[in-house]
């Protein structure tokens, strides 16, 4: 009994690992490649675009074995179970936050662009001085509800043969025969996890909210 | 009663990763009696975790229905049962449309994750196509490219249903003079 619980603390470390790098990885990758298609430089933009609609819409289970067993094929690029799990799910989260930038950028107000423009201020300057800002404080909650999926969906990579949590359940399953308790027990966990972050999230939410209204908030 | 079940029921299945869920079924149903072939067992998980996603798109809609057109409608003397039925009902799923088609084209991302449990799916067959051919790269990058085919004709459908729903409120150009 303490072993098993030994074999669970160690997958949900190696979850949170994973999960926690990739998301902040994913979401500044996302959020420079999504300035980048913003800004439209010439080839990168539709580079960007091209690899923001192949991910988004292909399984993440696909592209961890393209990652995973493809890759080492046709390059001489053979990164270990881990590694290629953060990588996919880096690029997946990227691919997510992209979305999440753009539409965050373009909540901001046309006349604020024209605006700047009579004042004869450049691309750059708007973008810093004004937009982003402004922008910043529309991102965070998709971004804190696209964490919560992702943790979900890294629950996949144990496909792969990472020893996270899914894992650790398979291993127990397989030597206890139970598997009417053990898998609640890990949907707990991740239940558990989530609820977490919704929690965090909502109290973010509530401070950005109070900053960009008038008046004292409710509650 | 009946609220709260729905509301833990959601809330489990939401929160819990999709793989987990299915695992239970595949490795749990047989230990209670019910064995059934993988196909099966992966249609109950999948439905049961797109059920939870797809009763919180919904009841999302049918509370942002305008105030105004209920009150409308029970001024009207309508019972509740019609006020639901012939009121709530057609403008929530018009609105719900959108969001229930992004929540199917991921159900069949999903999809591919029921190849864990040796179901014979695009994913699946993939895998034993690559295990034959020695090629991973190029059999992953095809249904890569295939899943983005099926998501598009996806979200093609969803697009033509949205606007043959609000057909009717399409507007046509104001000429003036």
């Amino acid at each position: 009994m303490p072993h098993d619980a030994l074999v669970i603390w160690s997958g949900f470390l190696w979850t949170l690992g994973i999960f926690a790098s990739s998301m902040v990885l994913g979401s500044l990758i996302g959020f420079v490649l999504a300035l980048v298609l913003h800004a439209r430089v010439p080839v990168l933009a539709q580079l960007v675009a091209t690899f923001v609609e192949l991910f988004r819409n292909s399984p993440l289970l696909v592209q961890l074995f393209l990652v995973f067993y493809g890759l080492p094929m046709v390059t001489s690029f053979s990164p270990s179970a881990t590694g290629a799990a953060v990588l996919t799910m880096t690029v997946n989260t990227a691919a997510f936050m992209v979305i999440i930038v753009i539409s965050a950028l373009d909540a901001v107000p046309r006349g604020q662009w024209q605006a700047a423009g009579s004042f004869g201020m450049s691309y750059p300057q708007v973008m810093w001085l004004m937009v982003l800002p402004q922008a910043i404080r529309t991102m965070i909650p998709p971004t804190i509800v696209l964490a919560i999926g992702q943790l979900q969906t890294s629950s996949l990579v144990s496909i792969i043969g990472v020893d996270d949590l899914v894992r650790a359940g398979t291993i127990l399953n397989t030597r206890t025969l139970r598997p009417f308790i053990i898998w609640p027990v890990i949907g707990l966990i991740y239940f558990i996890m989530a609820k977490v972050m919704a929690h965090y999230a909502a109290r973010i939410e509530r401070r950005v909210r109070a900053k960009i209204t008038w008046f004292a908030p409710a509650a | 009663m009946l609220r709260s079940f729905a509301a833990l029921y959601i809330d489990i299945f939401r929160n819990t990763p999709f793989l987990v869920q299915l695992f239970f079924f595949y490795y749990g149903l047989p230990e209670i009696g019910i064995a059934t072939n993988p196909v099966v067992t992966g249609t109950i998980a999948l439905s049961l975790a797109v059920a939870a996603g797809n009763a919180e798109i919904i009841r999302s809609c049918i509370e942002t229905v305008d105030a105004s057109v209920v009150q409308a409608a029970r001024s009207f003397g309508m019972s509740s049962v019609n006020v639901y039925r012939l009121v709530i009902v057609p403008i929530a799923l018009r609105t719900a449309l959108r969001p229930l088609g992004s929540a199917f084209v991921n159900l069949v991302l999903t999809t591919s994750v029921l190849s864990t449990i040796t179901v014979n799916d695009v994913m699946g067959n993939a895998i034993n196509v690559a295990a034959d051919t020695f090629r991973p790269f190029e059999v992953y990058f095809v249904v890569l490219v295939a899943y983005c085919v099926m998501t598009f004709t996806v979200s093609g459908g969803v697009n033509g249903a949205h606007a043959l729903l609000y057909s009717h409120l399409s507007e046509r150009p104001h000429l003036r003079g």
